[in-house]
């Protein structure tokens, strides 16, 4: 027999010891994050207060000098719209075909593994590579769009010379490089739904969209969320097709707010402009995670 | 069993003192060695710009100096070394485009290297006579010398001299104006006029290239669009998209695919670096099917037409703390045989015996009747907010490709305004 006090403190040894252990398990992941990651962004949020710049000897603490700038430069402004209809077009486009392709790896039962395989590819090129790959099918009178457009008696449309279909390309483009990986977040949440929640509701008179709207939405809804930031924060941070594929041209239609950050930092070596970028990206995305947190919190 | 305990340990001790004896032998050798040996470090910005025989020659001549290269791209070199700069881990010798050394100059990263120039005119001056201006000018910002230019390039104008011949018309075009009326005259369903790069994909050197033949200025390092020379710049590319004489997705283009359309047959007309003729050659015929010349100027503007080159400088760092070794390392670079056989597969010298070389000629038949222009490049002036500048220049040059009935003088005055506020 334990008495109560012994019960307590039993418990409250199980309780720390299970602290600790998360604390350890946890402990490589959150020093390679903070070392990693942390310092760059602090370091950059920092510079972003100074005026770091090749052409001035110096970095003169300027405080919010370089985010007012930022603000009144039509460069800047035009990154931060075509980042936007960017966004919004690969969150629209990709969600959908996201939810379309894990609904129907869900389903099928032959050769499961090797569609959900295919499925990942994209994901697993590099994203110059996918670059040169969309660059072939849409520049040149040779390449497979225009050759199909020219064989259906149409004329060969220049893609990447007009600055809204160049911006639609580089959307689809990305959404082919990164919904994958959300059609997988969407697939592990698929999974999980309990099949008897189907069959109840089938024995109920429930139709397919009924079920699809009352328990499948509602069942993946931590992972819908999942998938928007994922679509998100890839798509405001997306530079490694954009640059190839139209290096942020014609005019400026695709330079978008990453493309900008690095024109800025690498290209003009104009440091802290550039540091005011990416805290301004990283405000974006943090703030568009906590709004889908929100939409996506289960009721 | 004692005797052999004995003799064990005599063993064991006469091996730790051979050890010993061995470790301090090696040590004190190896301190000398240290103190006799200099190692230079060297960045080149192309694989290509590395001698073949990898300083073979100098280390045999020069046992106490080791030249340890990287390759770091010309693209990213000038911040590379600002960072490593300060961390004290910069190299001796950078090489960076030539539009690189204002910045690093003003943040204090370069050796003046002028009194080590002077050293070597006085040591060798036939190596130094040897030497173009543009070889000196490259390499300096506003009056001090950093370092020496051994390479640069310049675009040349570049035709289809059979279909020029075809059609009867004369060549090379003596103005701008005749480079676009044979372009709309050589047009076809399966050819372009002319070929020209239109994407943001690189600097616009090509566009001021052809800005500079056209005879255009520029003011404290700042070109002037606002002028006749940029107008007529304008209005050439307008008229390039206009008159169908470019590409429908000219505005597209990269280096990679206006290149390909004329070395492929599909274009009449384009400007072209000089390291990409021995390319060209291979799949064309030089003096029968294609030809080049020093561009032509605008209408009006001969006076003020001049050929702009690139150059890639050997920048010598602040930090360096072998002067001495890495003059020795230029001035081995610089040597005719060695600068030969870079010049030969890569880019030209301004070494300039190199080039009426009979080596060098037979492999560049073309060189002969470009010997005359080489002399007289003129460096593409730069800025300290030069990569500025060239965006302000893409917007121009995008802008005419798009907008190709727009007033040409509003827009050069739109973006001179831009250019200004850089000054």
């Amino acid at each position: 027999m334990t008495t109560p006090l012994e019960h307590r403190r039993a418990v409250r040894r199980k309780r720390w010891g299970t602290a600790l252990t998360l604390f350890v398990l946890l402990g490589p992941a959150v020093v390679m994050v903070i070392g990693v990651l942390g310092y760059a962004v602090v370091s950059g949020a920092i510079t972003s207060l100074f005026r770091v710049e090749v052409w001035t000897l110096g970095t003169p603490f300027v405080g919010f000098e370089n985010y007012q700038r930022l603000f009144r430069s039509a460069t800047f402004v035009n990154s931060l719209t075509r980042s936007l209809i960017f966004v919004a077009g690969t969150i629209v486009l990709g969600i959908v075909l996201s939810m379309g392709f894990a609904l129907v790896l869900h389903a099928v039962r032959w050769g499961r593994g090797l569609f959900r395989a295919i499925a990942l590819i994209p994901y697993l090129v590099s994203g110059v590579a996918a670059a040169v790959m969309w660059r072939f099918l849409f520049t040149g009178d040779t390449s497979l769009i225009n050759m199909g457009l020219i064989a259906a008696g149409q004329q060969a449309i220049p893609w990447l010379a007009r600055p809204n279909l160049a911006l639609v390309v580089v959307t689809l483009a990305n959404v082919w490089f990164i919904s994958p990986f959300s059609t997988l977040i969407l697939l592990g949440g698929l999974q999980g739904i309990d099949p008897q929640l189907y069959e109840a509701a089938k024995i109920d008179g429930a139709r397919t969209h009924q079920c699809f709207k009352h328990i499948t939405l509602p069942s993946i809804a931590p992972m819908m969320a999942l998938s928007f930031m994922w679509l998100s924060f890839a798509s405001f941070n997306m530079f490694d097709i954009i640059l190839p594929l139209t290096g942020g041209g014609p005019g400026r239609a695709t330079e978008v707010l990453a493309v900008h950050m690095y024109q800025l930092a690498f290209r003009d070596l104009n440091y802290s402009t550039a540091s005011a970028v990416m805290v301004v990206l990283l405000v974006i995305n943090v703030a568009f995670s906590l709004a889908y947190l929100r939409l996506f919190r289960p009721r | 069993m004692v005797r052999c305990d004995r003799a064990g340990r005599r063993v064991a001790a006469t091996g730790v003192r051979a050890t010993l004896w061995a470790l301090a032998i090696g040590l004190l050798f190896g301190s000398v060695h240290a103190q006799q040996s200099v190692e230079i470090t060297m960045w080149f910005g192309r694989q290509n710009f590395i001698p073949a025989d990898a300083f073979e020659t100098f280390h045999r001549e020069n046992p106490g100096i080791r030249v340890k290269t990287d390759v770091i791209p010309l693209e990213q070199a000038v911040a590379d070394v600002l960072r490593t700069a300060r961390a004290g881990q910069a190299p001796d010798i950078v090489q960076v485009p030539a539009d690189g050394v204002p910045p690093l100059a003003l943040q204090g990263a370069l050796y003046d290297f002028g009194p080590l120039l002077a050293k070597w005119q006085a040591e060798e001056p036939a190596s130094y006579a040897n030497l173009a201006q543009a070889a000196f000018d490259f390499a300096t910002y506003q009056g001090t010398a950093h370092g020496v230019a051994l390479h640069y390039g310049p675009y040349w104008f570049t035709y289809r001299i059979d279909w020029f011949e075809e059609a009867g018309i004369p060549h090379p075009p003596a103005t701008w104006d005749d480079v676009l009326a044979a372009g709309r005259a050589l047009r076809k369903a399966d050819r372009i006029g002319f070929s020209v790069i239109g994407s943001r994909a690189h600097d616009p050197v090509w566009f001021l290239a052809t800005y500079m033949a056209m005879g255009g200025q520029w003011v404290d390092g700042v070109p002037q669009l606002d002028s006749d020379a940029g107008r007529y710049l304008l209005g050439f590319y307008q008229a390039l998209v206009r008159d169908d004489i470019a590409h429908p997705e000219t505005l597209a283009w990269t280096s990679g695919e206006m290149r390909a359309a004329f070395i492929g047959g599909g274009a009449a007309q384009a400007m072209i670096g000089d390291n990409i003729y021995p390319t060209l050659n291979q799949s064309l015929a030089y003096g029968t099917q294609w030809a080049g010349s020093p561009p032509p100027p605008r209408p009006g503007g001969e006076a003020d037409n001049r050929v702009m080159a690139l150059g890639w400088p050997y920048l010598v760092t602040a930090g360096t703390q072998h002067p001495e070794a890495v003059l020795k390392v230029l001035q081995y670079l610089a040597r005719p045989e060695i600068v030969a056989e870079v010049a030969l597969r890569y880019q030209p010298t301004t070494v300039l015996p190199v080039m009426t070389d009979p080596g060098y000629v037979e492999a560049k038949p073309w060189a002969p009747d470009f010997a005359a222009p080489f002399a007289e490049l003129v460096p593409l002036p730069s800025h300290p907010r030069q990569p500025q500048i060239y965006q302000i220049l893409l917007d121009a040059m995008q802008d005419a490709l798009q907008n190709p009935n727009a007033d040409a003088a509003a827009m050069a005055a739109r973006y001179q305004a831009q250019l200004d506020e850089l000054r």
